[in-house]
């Protein structure tokens, strides 16, 4: 189905998912508006918003199955097979997330159903940093997403270590922000465009000048703060750690997923003459982030804080297939954020009901003695932990899997070595909770009895340890489907020439 | 049409801005550089847009639009922590610092 | 021409060196008023410069959205906070001398961009090896510079901002409701 996206109708139609979630996002908004004093009003918000997603992915399902494609340039927003698998991705994220907070929220005696419209927002804004086809559009998603999800992180008023978060990440994104918007202005400067599209032709046919060269710098900066990179990677633990739990979630998982969609995109459409230029530094950013995410994990006693680092650490990993620029790394960038995200949640969504209300970090010894108590709990964290490891038939092997075949046979030697080296260092710091739940006996009787593990979370986790062993060892639907929408990223170049 | 001499100038307060961010202690403060960086930005836009055409203009609309919602959300922030340090300040919370 | 020429480019660098210097007052006070202050101060250099560079309209929204709203709420912000003067504290050095360190590279790194001028950035996107007359290679600007003429500052960014750029425009839509939820979110005491 040919769109043309200079049209509004056209537009309209491209941009079905984002809307029907902003519209949905404003009938929650309504509802709390009245509605927002107790725990069933929260719950109603809550629900209310998950409808919104199923919406969403059932619009972006539709735009997928009609095979909705541009009709000339892509504009401002792509359409093709990567974008709605990065909607359906980003949307499963978020639904879950909701879905999590839901009893966590009251229980912590957070009352303010704002959460969920919020939420809703940051994935809006999550979707059209993933799917934007033009700088302004990134640009414009990426602050709706930062904006709402530092909300988001301060959203636990009572806390201070909530509010600390949210400066600490309103600062360090705006700062960040600050280096994208100087890089696009490069780049709009060296190509006079702001179309992907249209920048990457003209890359194309000249040779790359000071001025795209800073651009391209200033924007890979921008992204690097984004993703956690090391060196840039200062704000994540304690923004982490500080954050309500479901958002911590959302922040590893989604907030990451998007911006690493983003950046294999930009990449790919815009930069791609550039590739030569950019390698390195990729190359530079992926081997200190493997290894400084996983050493500075090790000396971790704060679950938070712990996977935290492990987030950093795998940021790295995923630069991988970001240097492999190639169709294998896209699709290994797709299957490791599902794999990456399905653990994330699980992980937290665990942690989250061990929380005791009132004091909100789970210190590894709170975990000791977990298996005599909770077993079906401390064998799901357990799956996780080997999974986020990349243990053999855990959907987290997988993706690792596919991470260091798409470096290698991009002819990327050393740094499957680094990650491997990585991974290794990894074993000292996830063993170490399976052993504590398992081995060791728990510090007092008293031990583990707060632990509420309301029916939504235990359903949403469940799914998720599920689908972890399941696609650890039958993972070809998913693989096949990567791989294709991977393929249709690069199918959108125009015949374009420069002037 | 001075372009040249505007990138420099966009350089600079973009950088006065960015040293801003690193040396300074008090929230308030630090989102101000972070604005200058933006008014920084806004400046290569303006220059470029005299030979780029209206795109880089228009993209200064943005900019500002971002820049207002930021601020609304920023200066949210920067009262929900005063009301549980009764300071702005920063120094325990390590911008640079893991 | 010629003394027409030089009259805007002096104006220019009075108003670049104005610029540069609220601006390094406003990184260097330590009282967060008179930051804020230096700051529209710089705004409104950047708003006559804008008004050099042929943006008349952008450098009227200037002075009203970013001097005028924007840094309202700053010193409301400030002023309700009742913040005290905290002098520099000069033992912390160390973080100086590395952000001035860092802030230089960056600077000397991004200075080089000084060497552009019209004929330069023509030659570089367009694919032709000799020199290139700027007017051929960036009609858009050209294009500009008529539309001003004829639609005045304000119509010709409206045209273009209500035809191809309103998908962006739309986006921003979500975002001053996020920011508006969002701020009602955070700062009101009670829900």
């Amino acid at each position: 189905m040919p769109i043309d996206l200079s049209s509004p109708g056209g537009a309209t139609l491209a941009l079905l998912p984002e809307l029907v979630l902003t519209f949905w996002a404003l009938v929650v908004l309504m509802y709390v508006a009245w509605h927002h004093r107790d725990g069933h009003d929260m719950r109603t918000a809550g629900g209310l918003s998950i409808v919104g997603y199923i919406f969403a992915a059932a619009a972006t399902a539709w735009l997928a199955w009609r095979g909705a494609r541009p009709e000339g340039l892509s504009f401002m927003i792509a359409l093709d097979g990567f974008r709605f698998a990065s909607d359906a991705l980003l949307l499963w994220i978020a639904a879950a997330v909701a879905i999590l907070s839901v009893r966590w929220l009251i229980r912590q005696g957070i009352l303010a159903p704002e959460y969920y419209p919020m939420l809703m927002l940051a994935t809006v804004g999550m979707m059209l940093l993933a799917g934007a086809a033009d700088l302004i559009t990134l640009f414009l998603g990426l602050e709706v997403m930062s904006i709402s999800v530092y909300v988001l992180a301060g959203f636990d008023r009572t806390r201070r270590a909530s509010a600390e978060a949210a400066l600490k990440y309103f600062l360090i994104g705006a700062f960040a922000s600050g280096f994208l918007l100087y890089g696009i202005a490069l780049t709009y400067g060296a190509t006079g465009q702001f179309n992907f599209d249209l920048i990457g032709a003209q890359f194309a046919a000249t040779p790359p000048t000071l001025m795209a060269k800073l651009g391209m710098g200033l924007i890979l900066v921008g992204f690097a703060f984004k993703i956690a990179a090391v060196p840039f990677h200062a704000w994540a633990p304690d923004v982490y750690e500080g954050a309500p739990t479901p958002i911590t979630a959302f922040m590893a998982s989604g907030v990451k997923a998007a911006a690493f969609l983003a950046l294999v995109r930009v990449l790919a459409e815009v930069f791609p003459a550039l590739v030569d230029l950019w390698r390195p530094v990729i190359f530079g950013l992926a081997a200190i982030t493997i290894l400084v995410g996983n050493l500075t994990a090790l000396s971790q006693t704060s679950m938070k804080r712990m996977l935290a680092y492990s987030a950093i650490a795998h940021a790295g990993y995923l630069l991988l297939a970001v240097w492999a620029h190639s169709d294998e790394g896209t699709a290994a960038v797709l299957i490791y954020l599902l794999a990456y995200s399905v653990t994330i949640v699980a992980a937290f969504g665990i942690l989250a009901s061990i929380e005791r209300a009132g004091a909100r970090t789970v210190r590894l010894t709170d975990l000791e003695g977990l298996f005599s108590v909770r077993p079906f709990a401390s064998i799901g964290l357990s799956i996780c932990m080997l999974s986020l490891l990349g243990f053999p038939g855990t959907f987290g092997f997988i993706g690792k899997w596919y991470l260091l075949s798409a470096a290698l046979r991009a002819g990327q030697t050393t740094l499957p070595v680094i990650a491997m080296v990585g991974s290794a260092i990894s074993i000292g710091y996830y063993l170490p909770v399976v052993l504590a739940m398992t081995l060791k006996p728990a510090r007092t009787r008293q031990a583990h009895q707060t632990i509420r593990f309301p029916r939504p979370a235990r359903i949403a986790v469940g799914i998720c340890v599920f689908a972890i062993l399941l696609l650890g060892v039958w993972p070809n639907t998913v693989l096949n489907f990567a791989t294709q929408t991977a393929v249709q990223l690069r199918q959108s170049e125009l015949p374009i020439g420069p002037r | 049409m001075l372009l040249g001499p505007s990138l420099a100038l966009s350089a600079v307060l973009f950088v006065l801005g960015v040293a801003g961010v690193l040396i300074r202690r008090n929230a308030i403060v630090v989102f101000m550089c972070v604005e200058l960086m933006l008014n920084a930005v806004n400046l290569t836009f303006i220059a470029l847009a005299q030979l780029h055409g209206v795109s880089g203009q228009i993209m200064v609309f943005f900019v500002m639009t971002v820049a207002a919602a930021e601020a609304a959300v920023g200066l949210a922030i920067i009262l929900a922590i005063f009301r549980h340090t009764q300071s702005v300040d920063l120094t325990h919370i390590n911008l640079l610092r893991g | 021409m010629a003394s027409n020429v030089t009259v805007t480019t002096v104006i220019f660098y009075v108003f670049a060196v104005w610029a540069v210097g609220s601006a390094l007052l406003c990184i260097t006070r330590s009282n967060a008023l008179a930051s804020a202050l230096w700051l529209v101060s710089t705004m409104f250099a950047l708003a006559a410069i804008f008004v050099i560079l042929q943006a008349q309209f952008i450098a009227a929204i200037q002075v009203l959205v970013y001097a005028g709203a924007v840094m309202v709420l700053f010193l409301f912000v400030i002023m309700l906070l009742n913040l005290e003067d905290v002098p520099h504290d000069w033992k912390r050095w160390p973080a100086w001398v590395v952000g001035v360190g860092l802030a230089a590279v960056l600077g000397t790194t991004l200075v080089t961009l000084h060497s552009y001028t019209p004929a330069r950035l023509a030659r570089e996107v367009s694919t032709m090896p000799s020199p290139v007359d700027p007017r051929l290679v960036f009609p858009e600007g050209n294009a500009l510079a008529v539309a001003t003429a004829t639609q005045g500052a304000v119509g010709s960014v409206a045209q273009p901002l209500f035809q191809g750029y309103l998908i962006p425009f739309e986006v921003t839509s979500v975002l001053l409701l996020a920011a508006v939820v969002g701020a009602v979110v955070l700062a009101k005491k009670k829900l």
